[in-house]
């Protein structure tokens, strides 16, 4: 079963880049740049992962955590949060939100996000 | 002339002693024989008897007295002293004779024979005496008094003991007797007379006609004799005057010498007197120097006091930040300008009063809570509290310790609320430039990467050479960005905000995941030891304790070869919790150790293998464990690896 992953970004780049990349290891990849909107999206697309930007304008990167944490139904779906700012609180302050694992953007390029992605999943599948 | 006049009126004085003498001597006698026939004729026994004691206690004491004068008196020639023995001798005799006498009368007939005996005896020194008095007419004269009395005395006895010894006591007796004894004596001293001018005129018993001639001569030695007898009569008065004059002199001069030698004694005590007077005064005035020296000296240590004095309350007046010190037993001594204006106290209001009143006031009541714990002083360090809203302030309580005692506490209020706001402003600006820099680099960076990696199409050799030098270039980039937001993080590693207790296990493994890819990417074996150990938690900036741990553990893998091993430990060390993080890298050299911790500086060693490194990660770690009052240091050697350790304080601690 082909795993569906949405990647929410406001950039336009990073989300061509990552479904092209991502597409490329046979995951379907949906892109929205609306928090709002990806929650629907989400139970609507039965996404399986969810690459998150923390650099959403006006910190809405972390209430799409806190409502997807308190939704029974998308609390487990993981959630690979990448970010410019790779400010330390912020990324343990994800974490506590329920994000599986980060990545800095400038540390890493779209085939390394990739790899994490494949490791979420083994590590899902490893665990199922 | 004072001088003068004294020994003239001392000379006068003896003068009329000697004169007074003379005359008493003359008096005395026949004064006593008159006294003596009174009593002998009519006195009582009982009269007798006082009399006679009188005169006894008087011989002696005449003799005492006598020897007195002539010891007292060393002036006295010989010829003087003899005299008045003389005298002396010849009145005590007298007496003494007289007073047996009278004795006799009442106390026992035995005494007779003594007194008898004595008289005689008086009589026998007189004669032996007698050239030495005077003339030889007044000595005869003497000489047939003395003998009439005696005579008169010893008739009287006779007809005494007569009477006694009848038992009957007839007075006409003794006075017809004393009457005859009387006339006795006088017919004897005229007799005596009589006897001493036929002996002058014995040359009428010589031939006739020589008679005249002898008669002229006679008168003529008469006249000679007379002539001679005046002279030696002058000459012995003039003697008598040059011997009391001599006598007056000597004493003059014994004066003179006693007085020179008085005053020479008193100068010498004067001068000896003068010169301890000086040692005193010298004495007395390097005392006062002294003294005074003293005195200046504390006038001087006072003064110091006072500008000390005047300083310290200076200082804490005008002190930048609030301060109020208290005594030990938590009494408010003084409340600084600056605290009275931020706290809008009043010092009068509060001053002598325990710390708890301060809880009147609202501004400082949130540190009150912080200062006082169980009604007992709290030493804290850098309390924060916020007196009113938009407003950070940190309360720290110091003990005063003196040398001996404990002299009190002093807590200080500082003001941090500009500090925190630029560390708002610092926080928010790095966060900003991390985003705004960052996204254009990881854009370019991921588009290049893609376009590397054929995503885009095929490219050529040349574009992908060119292509790989723009991605090197923009990891630069990256890079610089990297060291931008680490320098202005040096700074915040010297304050701890966010402080909370946690346990440094998550703290590794979340470094430890941050470097995951880059450790799958070299190979290396990273392992955590003591991940399953019971270690005491610690009161840290987690966020900054983290940067410090990940700089340690980023330099382990940067600087170790592809392949190679990190181990890191967590343990605890005494009451400190130990992170140890050890590589087998590249090593620092000796030269290079030194200067290790020091801002921007790189090993040479280190820039060969990462050229774009800051120098700022250890200047940084180590500004946050000193921060965290833990401990950073490290073991290396060259070509072999590295450990770094370093130590935060447990909680408990």
């Amino acid at each position: 079963m082909v795993k569906r992953i949405l990647v929410l970004t406001e950039e336009k780049l990073v989300s061509n880049l990552l479904k092209k990349r991502l597409s490329d290891e046979d995951y379907q990849v949906v892109i929205s740049d609306d928090p709002e909107k990806a929650l629907v999206i989400i139970i609507r697309e039965k996404i399986n992962l969810i690459v998150l930007d923390l650099d959403l304008s006006d910190l809405t990167a972390f209430s799409f955590l806190v409502k997807k944490k308190s939704d029974s139904d998308l609390k487990k779906i993981p959630v690979l949060v990448i970010s410019n700012a790779g400010q330390i609180g912020e990324l343990s302050q994800a974490q506590e939100l329920g994000a599986t694992d980060w990545v800095l953007k400038t540390e890493f390029d779209p085939g390394e996000i990739a790899q994490k992605v494949k490791n979420i999943f083994k590590s899902i599948k490893a665990t199922s | 002339m004072e001088e003068e006049n004294k020994t003239r009126l001392e000379k006068q004085i003896l003068l009329k002693n000697i004169a007074l003498q003379v005359r008493m001597r003359k008096l005395i006698l026949p004064l006593l024989a008159i006294v003596l026939l009174f009593f002998n004729v009519f006195s009582p026994p009982v009269a007798s008897t006082v009399l006679g004691s009188i005169l006894v206690l008087f011989s002696f004491s005449l003799f005492f007295f006598a020897a007195l004068y002539v010891k007292k008196t060393p002036s006295l020639s010989l010829s003087a002293i003899r005299q008045i023995l003389v005298n002396i001798i010849f009145l005590e005799l007298l007496a003494a004779w007289a007073g047996f006498y009278f004795f006799s009368f009442v106390v026992n007939s035995w005494l007779i024979p003594i007194a008898f005996p004595a008289s005689l005896l008086s009589i026998f020194y007189l004669v032996l005496i007698s050239p030495l008095l005077e003339d030889l007419y007044r000595t005869f004269f003497y000489l047939i008094s003395w003998l009439g009395l005696t005579f008169l005395i010893l008739l009287n006895h006779s007809s005494f003991v007569e009477s006694v010894s009848a038992r009957k006591f007839n007075t006409d007796i003794i006075s017809s007797s004393s009457l005859v004894s009387i006339v006795l004596a006088g017919i004897a001293i005229f007799g005596v007379r009589i006897i001493i001018s036929s002996t002058q005129d014995q040359s009428h018993w010589q031939s006739g006609g020589l008679r005249k001639v002898n008669q002229k001569l006679q008168n003529k030695l008469e006249e000679k004799d007379e002539s001679i007898f005046q002279l030696r009569r002058e000459l012995r008065e003039t003697r008598e005057i040059l011997q009391i004059r001599t006598l007056a002199r000597g004493k003059e001069l014994k004066n003179l010498t006693k007085n020179f030698q008085k005053m020479l004694s008193k100068q010498k005590d004067n001068l000896q007197a003068e010169d301890e007077r000086r040692n005193k005064i010298q004495e007395a005035q390097e005392t006062t120097k002294a003294l005074l020296n003293v005195l200046e000296d504390n006038e001087k240590d006072r003064e110091k006091l006072m500008q000390e004095e005047e300083l310290t309350t200076t200082i804490i007046n005008n002190f930048v930040d609030g301060l109020i010190i208290f005594d030990p037993q938590g009494i408010i001594q003084e409340v600084n300008k600056q605290a009275q204006h931020v706290f809008h106290i009043q010092e009068n209001d509060v001053q002598k009063q325990p710390l708890a009143i301060l809880q009147k006031y609202s501004l400082i009541a949130p540190a009150v809570k912080i200062m006082i714990h169980d009604n007992h002083v709290q030493l804290v360090k850098e309390k924060e509290f916020s007196p009113q809203p938009a407003m950070t302030m940190t309360v720290s309580i110091i003990a005063l310790q003196g040398k001996e005692r404990r002299l009190g506490y002093l807590a200080v209020f500082h003001d941090v609320s500009r500090e925190k706001n630029i560390q708002k402003m610092k926080t928010d600006f790095v966060s900003i430039a991390a985003h705004q820099l960052r996204t254009p680099l990881s854009a370019i960076k991921w588009s290049i990467k893609m376009i590397l990696d054929g995503e885009a199409g095929k490219i050529s050799a040349k574009q992908k050479d060119w292509l790989n030098k723009t991605y090197q270039s923009n990891e630069r980039m990256i890079a610089l960005v990297n060291d931008l937001l680490n320098v202005s993080r040096i700074e915040e590693g010297k304050f701890l905000y966010d402080v909370q207790e946690i346990d440094l296990r998550s703290v590794i493994q979340n470094v430890l995941h941050n470097d995951e890819e880059i450790i799958k990417r070299k190979k290396m074996t990273v392992s955590f030891q003591g991940e399953n150990k019971e270690i005491p938690k610690v009161k840290v900036d987690v966020e900054k304790i983290q940067l410090a741990i990940q700089n340690l553990v980023t330099n382990a893998i940067d600087y170790t070869p592809a392949g190679g091993k990190v181990v890191i430990t967590l343990d605890q060390k005494g009451r400190d919790v130990l992170v140890k993080v050890k590589d087998t890298g590249i090593g620092i050299s000796k030269e290079d150790q030194k200067k290790l911790f020091h801002r921007f500086f790189r090993a040479r060693n280190a820039i060969q293998v990462r050229a774009n490194g800051t120098g700022l990660g250890l200047f940084i770690t180590k500004n946050i464990v000193q921060a965290h009052r833990g401990k950073i240091w490290f073991e290396s050697e060259l070509g072999k690896g590295t450990t770094f350790y370093l130590t935060i304080p447990s909680s408990q601690s």
